[in-house]
């Protein structure tokens, strides 16, 4: 079984799609991307700016 | 002092303070069912991130979770319990946002409610709230079955006295505080569960001789640990618990997508989902580590003790109380959150949306207030005397519970061209999927549920597609556009 830094390669290989979703989700915390104001919400703003 | 009584003393500390965050919580204004549910959607990032996690990681994640990676390994450890967390991942992105501005668009306190406006059926919201009282209340039932048990072994009182002291207590404090008492108790059980790792981790892993002799020794004497599969842990096997937690548990169990529900704007959303999803990420790598430091310490132990009996061997007295209060707090968590959704399924969906639509606000939160206590006397009542085993009920209401919700909240935010049909369908197939395979094909715990995702799948398509397409209100309503 080939170990890598003592953990199992697939389980390493697990380790690292974590720690890839890890990165994705904080980075995703500094934006809107999944956070985006809806239609509404975006006419809403709009009609109060007018 | 015997050290079982100083685990109690600490215990009770404990539980004083969380009664007390109760107390505190029910002082703020409680006036309205929003106040109730809902808390008036009045909470930041950090509370929502751990009321999301916190109810996600019940008990079973420290016994359960626990005994199946000393036995299997690593297989047991990704496929049962590290896999969730990217399944909430999925769920945060999915649901998220939609629920939030969907609640607060339609003015909806609970699930039935977006459900029945999105469908606009009443028998959808009867469906779905009569569906959720009868099989969460076993889930409830079965929860505090599993705090009763770990008071028996732990602490110097029986199964029933655990089963009497935990439901009374949880009960009570959600009375009083109603949601805002369970997000804030979730804080503190959460804080817990992950600050016990602290401890917990170095000290069992020093004990095992490091992190690299742990891993030598799993890799070498244990071989079979090692691997991605197994006698248990079959390709059908893997593909049945991925499924299950990425689009089942996680996008379908009402105790934690109600979350959603609760989210203020989108700054506490996008700050709390990736303390959410750390959070569960922390605690899987945490038990994973101690477990497979617990199998090169006592290699014999029997899987589900362990836990007991690492803390027991290796932790000073008070700080293993500390941990043991944890692994309670991580069932309390769960069970406050279940027991005020099935409370707004009677008193919300049934009592004022149904069987008395001119109910004034205070009469639906003092009858809120009786159903909270109705469900945790039957829960209790469950618990002393259960129908079958812990596995059974879980299996059972896990399997009819997710076709309830998962397809009729895809379709609130994402399936435009679900109807009404297609969501009835797909709930009565699923369910009844659920409930006959449950019954007559053994005790699983996560073949019915899967069962009941592929006829839930099919019913759902076929009512949709055999029926006409929602109005195009509906779906101005639910998309902010058409």
């Amino acid at each position: 079984m080939t170990a890598i830094f003592g953990f199992p390669a697939w389980v390493f290989g697990f380790f690292i799609l974590v720690a890839a979703v890890e990165v994705f989700i904080w980075w995703s915390s500094t934006n809107d991307v999944f956070w985006r104001e809806m239609p509404k919400e975006r006419n809403g703003k709009a009609a109060e700016k007018v | 002092m015997p050290t079982e009584t100083i685990y109690f003393a600490i215990l009770l500390v404990c539980l004083v303070l969380i009664l007390v965050v109760g107390y505190i919580a029910s002082r703020v204004s409680l006036k309205t069912p929003e106040d109730y549910f809902t808390g008036s959607r009045n909470f930041g990032p950090w509370l929502i991130a751990f009321t999301y996690s916190a109810t996600m990681a019940s008990g079973g994640v420290f016994i359960g979770t626990a005994g199946m990676t000393h036995g299997l390994g690593w297989s047991a450890s990704i496929w049962a319990n590290g896999i969730a967390p990217l399944g909430a991942v999925l769920a945060w992105i999915l649901l998220g946002n939609r629920l939030r501005y969907i609640s607060q668009e339609i003015g909806a306190l609970t699930l039935p409610d977006i459900m029945a406006e999105r469908y606009e059926s009443k028998s959808i919201r009867i469906f779905a709230a009569v569906g959720m009282i009868v099989f969460l209340v076993p889930f409830l039932a079965a929860q505090i079955m599993a705090a009763g048990i770990v008071a028996d072994v732990i602490y110097p009182i029986s199964y029933r006295q655990g089963v009497i002291i935990f439901g009374i207590l949880i009960t009570l404090y959600t009375v009083i505080g109603g949601v805002r008492a369970v997000i804030w108790t979730d804080l503190f059980q959460g804080a817990i569960l992950a600050g016990c790792f602290l401890v917990l981790t170095p000290l069992a892993l020093a004990r095992g001789g490091g992190l690299s002799n742990v891993l030598n020794v799993i890799n070498t004497q244990y071989p079979h640990m090692a691997t991605a599969t197994n006698g248990f842990f079959t390709p059908l096997m893997i593909a049945s618990w991925v499924l299950m937690f990425v689009f089942g548990v996680n996008l379908a169990m009402p105790h934690t997508i109600t979350r959603f529900l609760f989210i203020k704007d989108r700054a506490v959303g996008r700050k709390a989902f990736p303390v959410s999803i750390t959070f569960n990420l922390w605690v899987w790598i945490n038990i994973t580590l101690v477990s497979l430091a617990g199998k090169v310490l006592y290699p014999a132990v029997e899987g589900d003790s362990l836990l007991p009996h690492l803390v027991q061997d290796l932790m000073p007295n008070v700080l293993g109380g500390i941990v043991f209060v944890a692994l309670i707090a991580a069932m309390m968590s769960t069970v406050d959150s279940i027991l005020i959704m099935i409370s707004s399924a009677i008193s919300r969906d049934l009592f004022q949306k149904v069987f008395h639509k001119s109910a004034s606000d205070k009469a639906v939160y003092q009858f809120s207030l009786l159903a909270v206590v109705i469900v945790g006397m039957a829960s209790i009542a469950i618990a002393l005397k259960p129908p079958g085993s812990i596995l059974f009920l879980m299996s059972v209401s896990m399997g009819c519970t997710i076709p309830l919700f998962l397809y009729p909240m895809l379709g609130a935010t994402h399936f435009k061209r679900m109807n009404s049909q297609g969501a009835l369908w797909g709930m009565i197939l699923g369910v009844a999927a659920g409930v006959l395979w449950a019954l007559f094909s053994g005790w699983d715990i996560f073949v019915p549920a899967l069962v009941s995702i592929v006829f839930a799948t099919i019913g759902t398509l076929v009512g949709t597609y055999t029926a006409p397409p929602p109005k195009q209100e509906i779906i101005a309503k639910f998309w902010g556009t058409i």
